[in-house]
């Protein structure tokens, strides 16, 4: 079954329902009253077109092919996650399938129809191949590798595809965007350094090492590099390796459907009672889409035990209990770390915890798993590859530290049919100490974690015989620039549950090139306090970045405050 | 209780180009329970959250007790709460845990409510269900522990949508009643939107009809006491002459 408009019959009705508009005057005046001025709204995905577009003009501009080639390996890494994170959410995520919910329609249809989405989209990543084969062959004039571009470009796609369905399937609740961040930058780094020579593209090569050893994509390119030398060899291993992704691919789809099962998500199957531990807002952890929910659909009801007469003397005690509690409990319950940084928070900031991150923060979590991975970056070391460390290095960094600003659970948001509404919006807080709670934890996070960036970019990052006061060096910048940039991820959280980019205000479009100049400047201080070799002009650099992303932190508050946007978004 | 006294001064807010109000001026005085009645897409929701601040007028000015609120008035804010018809809370927390949270959010101390909780709590059946994380709980009885939260922390306003198809019980409908008669005689304003013109009629100090964003009728009690029960003018007679005009 398709669950796709049909169109034919929606271009009929469109036509009836404009001539009835036509023929009265009130429904005319008030259509237009209804209608936005913008009708229609172009995505960020729109803009996708643009990467063949770009590699197209690299390659035939007399780009170096090899960090040309190097950049698309970290593209594809980067599009591998990207993909998971989107298989995962169109199958477990209610947000995605509340729409077929209540609908007479099968769970093979639907999966079919999410299907067809990630299908549609991984399309992409093989044209971006495709027009780098292609154009590579044709400077180059090698006929051999104008074969083998469909070949590479194909191998490549299925073999992206398939390890972002068994990343999804293996952890579906990961989150793999976290990951896109950081190979986004390297991404850009490694396009702009090729030619310079310092310690950053060094340490970029290290990267990009490990990437080629230890990815699926490449051992493909290696067998590119092989076809382009005139080797058979290559032939093989895209062979060998596309084969495999084929068979895997069929079966990722296998698993994913035997696991895909809406009606678990929307809660139609009985669950034990230890498993409702969802943390998210209530309306949208049960069902996405609340207005169609009704008290007889919904499903966790409580059982007759629980609404069996109480103990009122026993209850009384409970609920003094919990009334007593003191603020900041769902920190300092967690761990002595968690404990530690609550005791330099006041009162408010307290209570501002308990609302904003009522889970806890799962810090011990994180620092094992950390912990761990340095295990690895020391055992990789060891090895004949040693750039290996690399790998498990940056994932131990973005363990123990706040990169992206961390889980805070206040930042979501309610959603109805159209819209979402941040849980912030419903109750009293403010711009300015929600901002304030969430840098001071994390910079008391960071100052805890520093022994331990330490140990990694020591043992993960630091070049043969470089001294130990360079890994302090660089520990210093890096949670410097970590630091710098929480203001940019707090504004990002806000503006999420905002209108404030929406078309047709015109104090946007003046902020919009603040903000691009304010990117261009930011980017280019953390360029120079990550290369730079003097330690003093780095952390001055540090600073400037610090000083300019607070300052568009306060700016952007003090916009929230005198209300020139809505505290109501498009649903996402 | 002191109240707040409400001034809508020529609000008006467009989304995306269309006017969702138009212009509106009104006065509320403390002590009263003004129903928001009109068509779907009136202007009714949107006007309540110009008055939380989720939404900022495009024009005009919303004044409490004479001073302008805006979204940075934390002081102004923590004198309303705004229920939606899907309350906003954490899947895993407690009815008991959601209130205490609540109550300490709006600087209440929580301990001193203890005596009303555990009334409220058994006024709304909610005594059995008070430790239940409220994901598992049915849309009624989530609502009901908003209704808690709202009736402990007793803002100066409360701001309703759509209560009465919120999924709540007879006893559930008839205690909302009793506590908005209760905090209005107390000075509190109650400002709620509805659809069904029965309670509009019978459950208001003053009744504002919305269409197209405006303000077309306000009625006092003593203009809805002296409105007949049909006929053409019925409550429900005026409301259909603006679904005329669009049709």
């Amino acid at each position: 079954m398709k669950l796709t408009p049909d169109r034919k019959a929606w271009k009929h009705w469109r036509r009836a329902v404009s001539r009835r508009i036509k023929a009265s005057p009130d429904l005319r005046r008030e259509r237009r009253r209804a209608r936005p001025r913008i009708t229609k709204h172009y995505s960020a995905g729109s803009f996708r077109v643009l990467v063949p577009l770009v590699i197209l003009i690299a390659v035939l501009n007399n780009g170096p092919i090899t960090a040309l080639a190097n950049a698309l390996l970290l593209w594809t890494t980067l599009i591998t996650f990207v993909r998971a994170q989107q298989i995962a959410a169109n199958t477990h995520d209610p947000n995605q399938l509340w729409i077929w919910y209540g609908w007479p329609v099968t769970d093979d249809s639907v999966f079919a129809h999410q299907r067809g989405y990630v299908l549609r989209a991984a399309v992409w990543l093989v044209v971006d191949w495709l027009v780098f084969g292609l154009a590579v062959a044709w400077k180059t004039e090698a006929v051999l590798l104008a074969f083998a571009a469909p070949v590479i470009a194909f191998t490549q796609g299925v073999t992206a595809l398939a390890l972002a369905v068994w990343l999804a399937r293996w952890r579906p609740q990961f989150p793999y965007v976290w990951v896109t961040t950081p190979l986004t930058l390297l991404v850009f780094f490694s396009f702009k350094l090729e030619t310079d020579h310092n310690t950053v593209t060094a340490w970029l090569n290290m990267v990009r090492n490990a990437l080629h050893s230890a990815t699926p994509a490449g051992w493909l390119l290696s067998g590119w590099h092989n076809i382009a030398q005139g080797h058979a060899t290559g032939w093989w291993i895209f062979l060998g390796i596309g084969g495999i992704a084929c068979a895997a691919l069929v079966a990722g789809a296998r698993a994913m459907r035997k696991v895909f099962n809406p009606d678990a998500l929307f809660g139609y199957e009985n669950t034990p009672e230890e498993t409702v531990d969802n943390p998210l807002p209530a309306s949208a952890a049960s069902s996405p889409h609340p207005s169609h929910q009704s008290p007889e659909s919904h499903p966790p009801q409580p059982t007759h035990r629980e609404t069996a007469p109480v103990d009122l003397s026993l209850l009384r005690v409970r609920t003094e209990g919990v009334l007593a509690t003191p603020p900041g409990r769902t920190l300092a319950s967690r761990g002595p770390l968690e404990q530690a940084v609550t005791w330099f928070l006041t009162p408010r900031q307290r209570t501002l915890v308990d609302f904003m991150v009522p889970g806890g923060m799962s810090w011990n979590r994180r620092w094992l798993i950390a912990v761990a991975l340095l295990g690895i970056v020391v055992i990789a070391g060891g090895t004949s590859s040693p750039n290996l460390r690399v790998l498990p290095a940056l994932a131990a960094l973005a363990f123990a530290l706040p990169v992206l600003g961390g889980r805070w659970l206040g930042f979501e948001a309610m959603r109805t049919f159209q819209t979402q509404i941040g849980l912030t919006a419903y109750v009293p807080t403010g711009f300015g100490e929600t901002s304030r709670l969430v840098l001071t934890i994390n910079a008391l996070y960071c100052i805890l974690a520093f022994p331990f960036v330490l140990a990694v970019v020591w043992l993960g990052f630091a070049p043969a015989h470089a001294p130990f006061t360079w890994s302090l060096d660089y520990s210093v910048r890096g949670i410097g620039i970590v630091l710098a940039f929480q203001p940019v991820w707090l504004v990002s959280k806000f503006s999420t549950n905002t209108n404030d980019s929406s078309t047709g205000r015109l104090w946007f479009a003046g902020l919009v090139i603040l903000i691009i100049a304010g990117l261009i400047i930011g980017v280019s201080l953390c360029v120079v306090a990550v290369m730079i070799e003097s330690t003093s002009v780095a952390l001055g650099c540090v600073g400037a970045l610090a000083l300019l992303t607070h300052a568009g932190l306060a700016l952007y508050g003090w916009v929230w405050g005198r209300g020139w946007f809505d505290l109501i978004a498009k649903l996402k | 209780m002191d109240g707040v006294q409400i001034e809508l001064r020529r609000v008006s807010k467009k989304y995306d180009g269309s006017k969702a109000l138009d212009d509106v001026s009104l006065v509320i005085e403390p002590g009263q329970i003004v129903a928001l009645i009109g068509l779907n897409g009136a202007g009714k929701t949107t006007l309540l959250r110009c008055l939380s601040a989720i939404v900022a007028p495009s024009r005009g000015q919303v004044l409490y007790d004479g001073q302008l609120f805006r979204r940075d008035r934390i002081d102004l804010r923590r004198r309303l709460l705004f229920l939606p018809d899907f309350p906003a809370m954490y899947a895993h927390q407690s009815a008991l845990e959601h209130v205490s949270l609540m109550a300490r959010l709006y600087e209440r101390e929580p301990l001193a409510l203890e005596d009303s909780l555990v009334r409220v709590f058994g006024e709304l059946d909610l005594l059995p269900l008070a430790e239940v994380p409220v994901g598992r709980l049915s849309r009624g009885q989530i609502y009901k522990v908003a209704l808690a939260a709202l009736v402990l922390i007793n803002p100066e306003l409360w701001l309703l949508d759509e209560p009465f198809a919120s999924g709540l019980d007879p006893q559930g409908l008839a205690m909302l009643k009793d506590y908005s008669r209760a905090a209005a005689k107390a000075g509190a304003t109650v400002i709620y939107t509805t659809q069904i013109l029965e309670i509009a009629e019978r459950f208001a100090d003053r009744l504002c009809v919305i269409d197209r964003g405006q303000f077309r009728h306000i009625y006092t009690r003593a203009d809805l006491d002296a409105m007949p029960a049909s006929g053409t003018d019925s409550l429900e007679s005026r409301l259909r002459q603006f679904r005329e005009v669009q049709s």
